[in-house]
Order: structure tokens, then sequence, then C-alpha cells
């Protein structure tokens, strides 16, 4: 890196103004739940500038909610984003030629949207680490913003309202859910999860019973998946049986 | 700020930061095997189902199947519109105006 190309940075920063609008609707999510569960203005921004995750944030401010250890939090956020590892891994082929100091703040700022504009970009122009890290540092501040503007909205909502606007996280995750929900291994998933998190929630002490339940309503989904597969090579091998008669 | 409040931040900060760097770094040389792919698609799903689901039904520590329990309805109607509108601020409205008409009605 001779010279520092700025334009790179802007050009990540403005083409990624769209996705980074549709991340500020879960930052006011993010800041409103964050205050209806008793997090100060200073540790909602605080964990909007640390964590830098939106899933996870609203995952770890529930957890918060309800009361859960910090261990807890931390696995659960731990598992929810090994995703990530996907991401880094299809995105570091294009980075190849920058410096391993550089690619350590991508990382830092690499979010879904973020990939996805990067990604995208990659295909048809030169890939440089700066583009990607404007494109970053745009959901970085609206993410922060949105979540702020949450919060004072969450403030101004009366405690005697508190069962309504509650639901608002039980909302905001059915709203992530459901367009996950497209084939049938993740029906299985989800109906695993729901019947052992009732379970373990009545059996199992502390919060435990979220980590539990994610792993194997996982493990449920992912054997769901491969007897799915079977059935398809099953079909495929009758077929050329039939085709063979 | 509480020091749990400090453990969580700082904890779940670098949880994510060591989920996002190493691939990075290590770019290209070893695929991840398509079975921990497949399996790392269904996490998501499961854990945020294991979040809500207790919320939902669970009311003052007991299982809460009835009509009182407006989360119940809510839900079906946050679903319905997450389904049609695919939009995530739709659907928190909508779910909270449900639990809100729900209070006030009945």
């Amino acid at each position: 890196m001779s010279r520092f190309k700025t334009e790179e940075l802007v050009k990540g920063f403005i083409d990624t103004i769209p996705l980074g609008i549709c991340a500020s609707i879960y930052g006011l999510v993010y800041g409103m739940m964050a205050c209806k569960s008793g997090l100060s203005i200073f540790e909602t921004i605080a964990m909007s500038a640390f964590v830098f995750a939106g899933a996870s944030q609203m995952t770890a401010v529930q957890m918060i909610a309800i009361g859960s250890s910090p261990v807890s939090v931390i696995i659960t956020v731990l598992i929810i984003n090994l995703r990530h590892f996907l991401m880094a891994a299809s995105i570091s082929p294009h980075l190849k030629h920058e410096s391993n100091k550089m690619k350590m703040v991508n990382s830092f700022f690499m979010t879904d949207e973020s990939y996805a504009v990067a990604y995208r970009h990659y295909q048809d122009d030169r890939p440089t680490s700066l583009y990607f890290l404007g494109s970053g540092l745009n959901i970085y501040v609206l993410w922060g913003l949105a979540g702020i503007i949450g919060y004072f909205f969450g403030n101004i909502i009366s405690s005697q309202l508190n069962y309504i606007f509650d639901f608002a996280f039980v909302a905001a995750f059915i709203g992530m859910i459901v367009p996950m929900v497209k084939d049938f291994p993740t029906v299985v998933t989800v109906v695993v999860s729901g019947v052992i998190s009732i379970i373990g929630s009545q059996l199992v002490s502390g919060k435990w019973y979220i980590i539990i339940a994610g792993i194997l309503a996982s493990l449920a989904g992912y054997l769901a998946s491969r007897l799915a597969v079977k059935d398809v090579e099953m079909d495929v091998i009758k077929g050329a049986a039939d085709c063979e008669h | 700020m509480s020091i749990n409040m400090i453990l969580i931040i700082l904890g779940a900060g670098l949880a994510t930061y060591c989920t996002r760097f190493p691939l990075m770094i290590i770019s290209g040389k070893r695929e991840i095997p398509p079975r921990l792919t497949k399996f790392m698609g269904f996490i998501a799903p499961a854990v945020f189902t294991a979040l809500i689901v207790p919320a939902i039904f669970i009311k003052q520590g007991n299982i809460d199947i009835s009509f009182s329990n407006k989360y119940i309805f809510a839900s079906f109607s946050t679903a319905l519109s997450a389904y049609f509108s695919k939009n995530m601020l739709v659907s928190v409205i909508i779910g909270i105006c449900t639990v809100g008409i729900l209070t006030y009605i009945f």
C-alpha cells in the first residue's frame, strides 16, 4: 500500500448506504430493547462499539434482561457468530495481497452487510481492503446512531406499557426467524428448539437451556437435512433403475 | 457500569472478533467442510427460537397456554406479517399493536 487511496474508502462507504439504512432499522429495535432491558445509554453505545454484531447484541440484551450469567451470554454470542468463519473464508482470497494489519482491521468491521457489498464489488473491480473498510465504517456509524435513537425512543415509552413493549423483542426475533424458515430441516430446527427450550427452562438452572437447545436443535436440523439428501439420492437411484427397464 | 456488564461487553466483543479474524488471516488455504457449513446454517434459527419460545409461553415461571397469554396470539400475527411484509420493523409494530389491542379490549 504505497499511497492511501481515499476514493476507495469513500466508494465503499457510499455503496453501502442502502444496506446501512436496512441495518439501522435493526439498530432502532436494538436500542429500544437495550433501554427496556435496563442498560444505560453508555452501555448501549459501548456494546455497539465493541461487539458490533446485530443479532448478537439483541440476543445479549435479552439474555441480560432475563438475568443470564455473563459466561452464558458470551458463549451464546460466540455460537451465533460462528457463521463469520464462513464469511471470512469466502472473502479473504480476494484480500491476499493486503497486509495482515489491514486484514485484522477489516475483520473487526466485517458484518453481513459489508461482506455482501464488498463481495459483490470484488467480482467486477480490483479488490481493496479500503473499500471493505469504507463499507464496514458505514454500517458501524449507522448502526451506532440508530441504537442511540432507539434507546431514546424506548426511554419515552411509559413503564406502564412494559408488558406491551416487552413483546418488541419477541417480535424482532420472529422477524428474523421467519425469513430463515425456507425448507423442512429448518422447520425441524425451529420446532425442536422450541420444545427443548421450554422443557429446559423448567429443568435446567440458569439460562443454559438457550445454549443446550441451540446446539441440539442445530444438530436436529442438520440430521434432517442429511435424511432429505438421502431421500433425493434414493429417488435418483430409483429413477435410474426405472430408466433401465 | 457493573462488573457483569463490562464482562459481557468485552467478552462478547472478543468472542465476536475471534470468529471474524482467523480465516481472514489464513486466506483460502483450507476449505471449510461442507457438512460444517450446513450445520452452522441452523445455529441462528435454533438459538433465536430458544430465546423467544420460553418468553412467549412461560409466565411467572409456569407454562401458560391460555387466552390470557396475549403473546401467543400476537406471535402468530407477527409471524404472518413477517412472512408477508418481509420487513422487521413492520413485524415489530404489528406485534406490539396486537398485544396493545388485546390488552385494552379484552
